[in-house]
């Protein structure tokens, strides 16, 4: 059995059109008008369970929508969804207490004066978590998060990445099955992040949640995802292994070539020339012409060191999410 | 169960922040204390006019004053401080985490902080209602207490209900601002309803039920109250409870979160 199922999901935002000027502000008094912003499409997808699971695309795709559905914050307009056999927007008792949807852009909810600690009491008391089962979970948290010194400081007094981290701690205290990650590395410095995600990854392997993360960062969804959904303007465009992401949407391959004598000549004979600097090159070939390309190059010049890599993630998705996907 | 000490939680974390503003502690008493003492006041002085009024003498007045003051005290401590922002928390997407507790969300969402010092007013509030009755020269029957009690349950979960429901209308209309209102109706309670000409009376019996929090309870206390009257209290809290309880409901459909 799937731990998220979805079919058909779609969400349509009603928002009042406001113009500019007194004259259009009088109006919308006596008739009201609506724009229907379609943000989530009739997407279908499976995540199994204890999968990590890379939801990714631009700005506005629908992602945050979808994760908001997901979690029972958002009645649907259409469409189905099952997470672990429930239907997330009845919120049952049972269900909420077996997820955790932790947003980057505001980690911790509740009341800012109260310390980390306190915060984390509540938790346990919210989601009704027995004493021993507390204290070995938070060393447990404590361990991977560092958490020591915060336990006791304020929530309003806590820096973007302290509050993150604590934010993890209040939200994986209580053990989710099902974690939902809207952009958990935002904002955050290169340690933190290398802690958020070393984290994340040790968390999913050692209790087998189920995870499903969105990021802009491609580094985050490369290390911690083996699948990744691709959505785009609402739809699906993309679901599958990582890998055959760049193959199939990009049509390149990188070719990077370094030359013993320094003699390089005109490179653009072989490929798009990307950097190129005395004795090494790094040119874009098309993929099917990859080894007739080598194969020349080899043969022509005194090569000391050739490989052919994926293009980097971060490009690919620059032109998918430029172009779409062909 | 688990709602009552979550509730207790709640309660603490609030006391210990209202605590630590002792200003505030005076200030909240010094005005609980003005605003008792000028109710009493104006009672006194229509009374030196009128030995009754709308069919209440001064000590069965100063009782429904107490009343008054007691569930205008439950009002101030545990609704007020929650459904104030509620609005704001709609447009806002604040709600969002309320609504991913596994805690029914119009509990977290009406109930989930408190103002504690508010207290003040409901032990003034039972002091009042002490005075009066000592005015009046009675002890109350257990009887009568007992039909005080069941109907200021009553007030008190039509008064939640009916706060609430005002504070969902944001589902619908976030930038309504019927606080005012709400509190001028309010207002009403602190006399008899007998006191107002009929279709006012009628109206703050059944359509805004203000009869119910202040001069029925006393009524029942002073007076003794009918079985009948006592089972329709309790159906109509009960009543109030269920309808908030569905318009709640009904409003989470349409919310719609923010962005990010
Ligand atoms: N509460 C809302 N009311 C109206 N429109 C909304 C609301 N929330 C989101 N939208 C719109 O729906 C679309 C999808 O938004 P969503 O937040 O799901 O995107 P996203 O994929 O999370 O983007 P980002 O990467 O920028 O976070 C956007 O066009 C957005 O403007
Ligand atoms: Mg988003």
């Amino acid at each position: 059995m799937s731990a998220i199922s979805v079919r058909d999901l779609s969400m349509t935002y009603r928002a009042p059109v406001r113009e500019g000027g007194l004259r259009a502000a009088v109006a919308s008094l006596v008739r009201r008008r609506y724009r229907e912003i379609r943000a989530v499409r009739e997407i279908s997808f499976e995540v199994g369970p204890g999968e990590v699971v890379g939801f990714i695309g631009p700005n506005g795709a629908g992602k945050t929508t979808t994760l908001k559905m997901l979690s029972g914050i958002l009645h649907p307009t259409d469409g189905e969804a099952r997470v672990l056999g429930f239907v997330p927007w009845r919120r049952e008792r049972e269900y909420l207490r077996r997820i955790a949807m932790i947003r980057g852009s505001q980690p911790i909810g509740g009341p800012p004066e109260l310390t980390v600690m306190d915060s984390l009491r509540f938790q346990q008391l919210i989601y009704e978590v027995q004493d021993e089962e507390f204290k070995r979970n938070l060393s447990e948290l404590d361990e991977m998060l560092d958490l020591g010194s915060l336990l006791e400081r304020q929530i309003r007094a806590l820096s973007l990445g302290e509050r993150m981290r604590s934010g993890l701690a209040l939200a994986l205290v209580y053990r989710p099955r099902v974690l939902f990650l809207d952009e958990p590395t935002i904002g955050l410095d290169v340690s933190a992040v290398q802690m958020i995600r070393s984290f994340v990854a040790t968390y999913s392997r050692e209790t087998e949640a189920t995870v499903l993360l969105t990021s802009h960062y491609m580094a985050d969804v490369e290390t911690l995802c083996r699948r990744i959904v691709l959505i785009d303007h609402g739809c699906i465009a993309y679901d599958g292994d990582l890998m055959g992401l760049s193959a199939t949407l990009s049509p390149y391959k990188l070719v990077r070539v370094a030359v013993s004598d320094g003699a390089c000549g005109d490179w653009s004979r072989y490929g798009e020339v990307v950097e190129s600097e005395p004795g090494r090159v790094s040119l874009r070939v098309g993929r099917q012409d990859v080894p007739a390309v080598t194969a020349r190059v080899l043969a022509e010049l005194s090569v000391v060191d050739l490989a052919v890599e994926e293009p980097p993630l971060e490009s690919v998705m620059d032109r998918v999410y430029r172009e779409g996907v062909a | 169960m688990r709602l009552l000490r979550l509730f207790g939680a709640t309660f603490s974390i609030s006391l210990r922040r209202q605590l630590a503003f002792r200003a505030d502690l005076a200030f909240q008493a010094l005005t609980t204390v003005i605003g008792v003492a000028s109710g009493l006041a104006a009672l006194g002085i229509v009374y030196t006019q009128t030995r009754s009024l709308g069919g209440w003498g001064l000590g069965e007045a100063v009782v429904l004053l107490g009343t008054y003051q007691i569930v205008s005290g439950v009002l101030a401590t545990f609704i007020e401080p929650n459904v104030v922002w509620f609005a704001g928390q709609v447009t806002s997407g604040k709600l969002d985490d309320v609504l991913l507790k596994p805690v029914p969300s119009i509990f977290l969402a009406s109930l989930g902080s408190c103002a504690p010092l508010g207290l003040t007013q409901v032990a003034m509030g039972l002091a009042v209602v002490g005075a009066g009755l000592r005015e009046m020269d009675a002890i109350p029957r257990a009887y009568n207490l007992f039909g005080w009690l069941v109907m200021l349950s009553a007030g008190i979960a039509i008064t939640w209900a009916s706060r609430v429901l005002l504070a969902s209308l944001a589902f619908w209309a976030p930038a309504m601002e019927l606080d005012v209102v709400y509190g001028a109706v309010w207002q009403f309670g602190r006399y008899p309803v007998s006191v107002y000409p009929q279709p006012v009376r009628f109206a703050l019996t059944w359509v805004l039920p203000v009869a119910f929090v202040s001069t029925l309870p006393a009524q029942a206390l002073v007076r003794g109250v009918g079985p009948a009257l006592l089972l329709l209290g309790t159906a109509i809290g009960a009543a109030s409870l269920l309808v908030v309880q569905l318009v709640w409901s009904a409003g989470l459909r349409r919310y719609t979160s923010a962005t990010s």
